[in-house]
C-alpha cells in the first residue's frame, strides 16, 4: 500500500504547527519595535478570538458582549495592584474567577432558550457593567476611576508584578497564554464536551432526543471561555499600563473579537489565529495612517468585511486555505510519483 | 403638581418615542424572525436625510417624511429581497434567527453608522423647527413639554394602529401573518414568501422613518443615535414579547417610565442601568415577553 494515502495533510499534521509556533517564537529577534507591538495585538487578538471561539464558535451561539469579560478581569487585577498591592498574577485569577459566575449566571437562564435571548442578554450586560463603571467614582472603598480609568503606575520591571522590561516578555507571555487556549480548544474538539456543543449547533432537537443535555455544556464552555477572556483582560492592562470603560467594556471590542473568529473560521481550532493574522494588521495599518484624520474609517472597514465574509465565506478562511493547501499538496506528491516511475 | 406624577407624564411620552421606534424593529422581529441589528443605524440615517433636507431647503421633518418613508420602504424591501433573503436561502434549515443573518445587519449597523460618522462628522445637530421651539403648557405651567414629544407620543399609536391593522384586517396582512406562522405552509398556500418578507422588512425601516422625523423634532442628532437607541429597542421588543405589536408599546412605555421615574430617585444613568437590568430580570424571568402567551 502507498504509504502517502495514510498520511495525513500537512495543515492538520505535526510538522505544520511546529513550523509556525517556531516561527512565531523566534519571530520578536528580527523586527523594530512598531512591527514587534504589532505582534503582540496579533497574537493578543487571537488569545480573545480564541476565548471567543470556545464558546461562539463552537455552539454556535454568538455573544456579542464578550469585551465585558476582559473587563472585569483587567480592572480586578488593576485594582488589587494599584490599591491593595497585590500582584497580579494572583489578581487575574481572581478576576478570571468573577468573570467565570458572571458567564455562568448569564447564560443558566438564556441557554435554555432557542432564539437570540443570549446575543441580546451578552449586550445588554456588557452595557449595564460598562455604563455603571463609567459613572461610578468609588464603590464603597474601592476607586472606580469612572469614565477616566486607570493608568497603571510604573514599577520598573518587576516580573513578580506583571511587568516586563521589553516588549518581549510581553510577547512570549501572551504567545504562552494563545497556546494554551489553543490546546484547550484542540483537547476541547476532540472531546465529549465538544461534540455535544456541536451536536447541539447542528440540531438542538437530535441531540436532546440522544440524551444530550442541552445547557449544561454550553455552560461549562462558556466558563472556560469568560476564564480565558479574563486573563486577556489582565494581559490587556499590564501591557497597555491603561485600562478605561471605553475600551474594554465597549461593543467595539466585542464585535472586533467576534469578528476576527468569524473571518479566520469559527468552529475551528487555528480559525482565530488566522483571523487574526489576516485581520489585526490591516486595522492597524489603517489605525496608524487615518487616525484623527478620517474618524471612523477603521470601522467601517470593519462593518464591510464583516458583511463580505458572511456573504461570500460563512465558513471562514481557514477552510479555503486548508482546501487549496491540500489541493496543492496533493498536486505536489502526484507530480513526484509520476516523476518516480 | 405632584414630583412624581409629574415623572410619569413624562416618562409615558418619553416611553411613547421609544415604542414609536420598536414598533418597526417588532415587525421585522415578528415576521421574518430575524435579528435586525441595523435598525438603529436605519434610524440616524433617515434623521441625517431630514438634516440635509432641513439644512438645504428649510423642508420641517414632518413634511419630509413624505419623500422619506417611501425612499424607506423601498431600501428596506431591497434589503431584504437581495441581500437578507440569499442568506435565508443558504440557512433554510433554520427557520428561527439565523446567526449569519444576524452577523450581516451587525456589519450594515458598523458600515452605515461610521459611513455618515465619516460624512457628517461627530458634531451634534439640532434643528430648529415650530415643534422643537414651542411647549406645551398644562396645569399652571407646572408639565411643560416640547411640542415634538407630544407629536412623538401620538405618532407611537398611529404607527402600531396602521401597523396592527394592516397585518390583522387586510388580504396582505392574512399573507404576512401566514408566512411568519409557517414559511413552508405558506408557500404551498400559494404565497409569494420572500416578496412578503420584503413587504414586512420595508414596514419595519417605514416605520423606523417616521420614528427619525419625530426624534428630530425634539432630540439632538449625531451618528451615535443608533447605538443609543438600537439596542434599546431590541430589549423594549423581547420585553414586551417577539412579534408582539401591544407588547412593543407596553415595552416602550415600561422603559421610559423607569428611566424617568428613576432619575427622581437617582443619577439618571443609574436609572437607565435600572431599565437594562428590569430587562435581564424579565428575559430570566419570563424570556417569552411580558404580553405573549405561552402557548404561541
Amino acid at each position: 500500500m502507498d504509504k502517502n494515502l495514510n498520511k495525513r495533510p500537512f495543515l492538520q499534521g505535526k510538522l505544520c504547527f511546529l513550523i509556525l509556533a517556531a516561527v512565531l517564537i523566534i519571530i520578536p529577534f528580527f523586527v523594530r519595535t512598531f512591527i514587534q507591538a504589532v505582534f503582540i495585538l496579533i497574537v493578543f487578538y487571537a488569545f480573545c478570538a480564541t476565548a471567543w471561539n470556545f464558546i461562539c464558535g463552537y455552539s454556535g451561539e454568538m455573544s456579542l458582549g464578550h469585551a465585558v469579560y476582559l473587563g472585569i478581569g483587567g480592572y480586578v487585577s488593576t485594582i488589587l495592584l494599584e490599591q491593595y498591592n497585590v500582584t497580579p498574577w494572583l489578581g487575574m485569577l481572581l478576576g478570571a474567577l468573577i468573570a467565570t459566575a458572571l458567564g455562568v449566571i448569564i447564560g443558566l437562564p438564556t441557554f435554555r432558550l432557542s432564539g437570540p435571548y443570549f446575543t441580546l442578554s451578552s449586550i445588554a450586560i456588557c452595557q449595564l457593567i460598562g455604563t455603571f463603571v463609567k459613572n461610578t467614582e468609588h464603590l464603597g472603598t474601592i476607586r472606580l476611576a469612572g469614565g477616566s480609568g486607570f493608568s497603571l503606575t510604573a514599577r520598573g520591571g518587576d516580573i513578580a508584578m506583571y511587568e516586563f522590561a521589553s516588549k518581549n516578555g510581553y510577547y512570549y507571555l501572551i504567545l504562552g497564554m494563545l497556546a494554551i487556549a489553543i490546546f484547550l480548544t484542540w483537547v476541547m474538539s476532540r472531546s465529549k464536551l465538544g461534540y455535544y456543543l456541536v451536536a447541539i449547533r447542528s440540531d438542538s432537537d437530535a441531540a436532546q432526543s440522544l440524551g444530550i443535555n442541552l445547557t449544561w455544556p454550553r455552560i461549562a464552555a462558556m466558563a472556560i471561555s469568560c476564564f480565558m477572556m479574563a486573563l486577556g483582560g489582565t494581559f490587556y492592562a499590564q501591557y497597555f499600563r491603561y485600562i478605561g470603560p471605553d475600551t474594554v467594556f465597549h461593543e467595539n471590542m466585542s464585535t472586533q473579537v467576534a469578528l476576527i473568529a468569524l473571518v479566520g473560521g469559527q468552529g475551528t481550532v487555528l480559525g482565530p489565529l488566522l483571523g487574526s493574522v489576516i485581520v489585526t494588521p490591516i486595522s492597524q495599518f489603517l489605525a496608524a495612517q487615518f487616525s484623527g484624520k478620517v474618524s471612523g474609517l477603521n470601522l467601517l472597514m470593519y462593518g464591510i468585511a464583516l458583511m463580505l465574509v458572511v456573504f461570500f465565506m460563512p465558513k471562514g478562511v481557514c477552510e479555503y486555505i486548508v482546501r487549496g493547501v491540500n489541493r496543492f499538496e496533493a498536486w505536489l506528491f502526484s507530480g513526484m510519483k509520476s516523476k518516480k516511475k | 403638581m405632584n414630583n412624581i406624577l409629574l415623572a410619569v407624564l413624562h416618562g409615558l411620552i418619553l416611553g411613547g418615542t421609544y415604542a414609536l421606534i420598536a414598533v418597526g424593529l417588532c415587525v421585522i422581529f415578528g415576521v421574518v424572525r430575524i435579528v435586525n441589528f441595523s435598525h438603529g443605524s436605519m434610524l440616524m440615517a433617515a434623521t441625517y436625510i431630514y438634516w440635509v433636507f432641513y439644512s438645504n431647503y428649510q423642508i420641517d421633518p414632518y413634511l419630509g417624511m413624505l419623500v422619506v418613508i417611501p425612499l424607506w420602504f423601498i431600501i428596506g424591501f431591497c434589503i431584504q429581497r437581495f441581500l437578507i433573503r440569499t442568506l435565508l436561502l443558504r440557512e433554510r434549515a433554520e427557520v428561527i434567527s439565523p446567526s449569519s443573518v444576524m452577523l450581516f445587519t451587525i456589519g450594515l449597523n458598523f458600515t452605515l453608522t461610521n459611513l455618515f460618522l465619516m460624512i457628517f462628522t461627530s458634531q451634534f445637530r439640532t434643528f430648529s423647527t415650530w415643534a422643537y421651539n414651542n411647549y406645551l403648557r398644562l396645569f399652571n405651567e407646572s408639565f411643560v413639554s416640547q411640542w415634538g414629544r407630544i407629536i412623538a407620543f401620538g405618532c407611537c399609536f398611529l404607527v402600531a394602529g396602521i401597523l396592527w391593522f394592516i397585518i390583522n384586517k387586510t388580504e396582505l396582512g392574512k399573507r404576512i401573518r401566514a408566512v411568519s406562522q409557517n414559511r413552508d405552509a405558506a408557500a404551498i398556500c400559494g404565497v409569494n414568501v420572500h416578496s412578503t418578507y420584503g413587504i414586512a422588512f420595508g414596514f419595519g425601516t417605514a416605520a423606523v422613518a417616521v420614528a427619525a422625523a419625530c426624534l428630530t423634532e425634539f432630540y439632538i442628532i449625531s451618528p451615535n443615535l443608533g447605538a443609543t437607541f438600537g439596542t434599546k429597542s431590541f430589549m423594549i421588543v423581547v420585553l414586551g414579547g417577539l412579534g408582539s405589536i401591544p407588547g412593543a408599546i407596553v415595552g416602550g412605555l415600561i422603559f421610559g417610565l423607569i428611566e424617568q421615574v428613576g432619575a427622581q430617585f437617582v443619577t439618571s444613568t443609574m436609572a437607565t442601568m435600572l431599565s437594562f437590568a428590569v430587562f435581564l430580570i424579565v428575559l430570566i424571568i419570563k424570556p417569552s415577553g411580558l404580553l405573549v402567551k405561552k402557548g404561541r
